[in-house]
């Protein structure tokens, strides 16, 4: 049985937003990555899980209950980390994680401390003189302190510096060994690639794409520019068995699916003078489907 | 019911508490004191005088009975408008101020149900009300007793203030019902401090007479009868439990308009 399991869910906010007929699941044990751009349904479809909203049509389910009717239940093994920081401003960190442990009915402090330790956060000091990075970093505390069996994360590593990005991504990676369920979203495809199984892409509201990565590793095209020594060599290339995009002078531009192995056969018998990658990550593929943005 | 969220609650609630509960014993305390035998008879003809002002405040049931002064004064205006402030500002404070910030994302991300948590807020409402009622109410009779022992009429004062806190809990039923269905602290403010000045306002209008007196059954002041529950009598006395009664239904409808509602975060 899928652990989350989304159905039809429709939430129509009028021109165009919200999120419509979305349909996905995640298995037990799975990293799931929730990619698209700003504005297109992300955080939406995480309220429905999370039990904030009900759908007007549709259902999300997690462990086989109802989000919205059952969400005090769900949330005995979920954790949450909000997309927006809030914050009670009255509270030190310290405090407030305290107070969501007893909130929450945890008979310890959990995993407090070593969350704290490992993001080198001071919780002493009150949450609203906290930098924007501090703030997510006390979310992310929060949302792992009672070590949940499934995890939802919208737009976790948003306000971390490369060094706490790389700490979360270590800990994701060793919930997963354990065998948590994680949803992700994010609106940046580099912070899902390093963790996630499969990546649903999302846009304007509508489910673009669910796919594992290596499925998206297969259409990953890789582009390199190649300089030759001299004019005549570079039409000569232009006229072999390889995907050209376009050609100047000197200098030809190639597409390469997967397989480097055939171009550089061909290359052997040029005179190339400099080889140069260009768009080395997956980043492309997602302009692929992101594009037409602006229509 | 959640003890750490009812905790925290109280804790953001005392300062609020502490400063209404103080300006009210104090204003009991100058009641008390204003008290004089002579310039009781002197109040009786300012009445008499000016029934029509004193009507209007609410101050008219003047007998020259030590309880029936300090009722009317302690009772006829700031002993129902300030905890009425108190209940405006406490009411959105507990549930819309959550919603508005966000902080109640965190609240609802708990195996703690939605049900759970309006009537954990409901219950911190309920028990400052009734603490405040309470050390006011303790603290007149103290002061009676300091000042002119064995003078109030202690059963029947108490009898009024457990109406009055009937009173309270029925405006209270309706601040919190309108802060759990805004999803804005200003929005809530503004609604609750209008309901309540609307109602406030009425009960002055139905105190003029005229044609205006059938106003009175458009306010929940007209079931409160201090003299009656004073002198003992029965219909009087069972009026409030109509109070009582919208308490319990508007408290029920805001905790089930939180359940369905859906969150603006």
């Amino acid at each position: 049985m899928s652990i989350i399991d989304v159905n039809g869910l429709t939430c129509d906010y009028g021109r165009g937003r919200g999120v419509f007929d979305l349909k996905f699941s995640v298995e037990s044990g799975e990293v799931f990555g929730f990619l698209g751009p700003n504005a297109s349904g992300k955080t939406t479809t995480i309220r429905h899980l999370m039990g904030y909203a009900k759908p007007s049509s549709g259902s999300c389910q997690i462990e086989g209950r109802d989000c919205f009717q059952s969400a005090a239940v769900i949330q005995e093994t979920l954790g949450y980390l909000p997309g927006d920081i809030y914050v009670f401003p009255d509270m030190s960190g310290k405090a407030f994680l305290s107070f969501m442990a007893k909130y929450r009915g945890m008979k310890h402090t959990g995993r407090i401390k070593e969350l704290t330790d490992r993001f080198e956060l001071d919780i002493r000091q009150p949450i609203r003189r906290m930098s924007k990075g501090a703030k997510q970093k006390l979310a992310l505390v929060c949302a792992f302190m009672h070590d949940p069996n499934i995890l939802i994360l919208d737009e976790p590593t948003a306000s971390l510096d490369l060094l706490m990005q790389q700490a979360f991504i270590d800990l994701i990676l060793e919930e997963k060994k354990k065998g948590k369920t994680i949803l992700m979203s994010s609106h940046r495809f580099s912070e899902v690639e390093k963790t996630c199984d499969r990546i649903a892409i999302l846009k304007k509201g509508r489910l673009k794409t669910v796919s594992s990565l290596e499925e998206l590793r297969q259409t990953e095209r890789r582009v390199y520019i190649i300089t030759l020594e001299n004019k005549e060599a570079a039409q000569a290339l232009c006229r072999e068995n390889i995907n050209v995009l376009e050609s100047d002078g000197r200098m030809v531009k190639v597409a390469v699916y997967r397989d480097l192995r055939n171009l550089l056969s061909i290359l052997i018998n040029y005179p190339v003078s400099t080889l140069d990658n260009v768009g080395q990550s997956l980043e492309e593929i997602f302009m692929h489907y992101y594009g037409g943005e602006e229509e | 019911m959640n003890f750490t969220l009812f905790r925290y609650s109280c804790k953001r609630s005392f300062l609020l508490w502490l400063v209404f509960t103080v300006l009210m014993s104090l204003y009991a305390f100058a009641v008390v004191r204003m008290y004089d035998p002579v310039a009781g008879a002197a109040l009786v003809s300012l009445t008499e005088s000016l029934p029509q002002a004193m009507n209007i405040l609410g101050m008219a049931n003047y007998a020259d009975t030590f309880t029936a002064f300090v009722v009317n004064y302690l009772y006829g205006m700031l002993m129902l408008a300030l905890p009425m402030v108190f209940t405006i500002i406490l009411s959105v404070q507990v549930m819309a101020h959550h919603v508005s910030s966000g902080t109640m994302s965190y609240l609802l991300a708990s195996p703690n149900s939605r049900r759970r948590i309006a009537a954990t807020q409901r219950n911190v409402l309920i028990f400052n009300l009734f603490l405040m009622l309470a050390v006011c109410c303790i603290a007149t009779i103290a002061l009676c007793e300091f000042f002119y022992p064995g003078k109030l009429a202690i059963q029947p004062f108490l009898l009024l203030t457990v109406c009055i806190f009937a009173l309270q809990l029925a405006f209270a039923g309706m601040c919190y019902f309108f802060s759990c269905k805004c999803n804005s602290t200003v929005g809530a403010l503004i609604i609750n401090a209008a309901a309540c000045i609307l109602f406030y306002t009425i009960r002055l209008l139905s105190n003029i007479g005229g044609p205006l007196t059938y106003l009175r059954y458009a306010t929940p002041y007209t079931l409160i009868d201090p003299a009656g529950i004073l002198q003992g009598d029965l219909h009087a006395c069972l009026l409030p439990l109509i109070l009582l009664l919208i308490a319990i239904l508007l408290f029920t409808l805001a905790s089930r308009s939180f359940q369905k509602k859906t969150m603006p975060f």
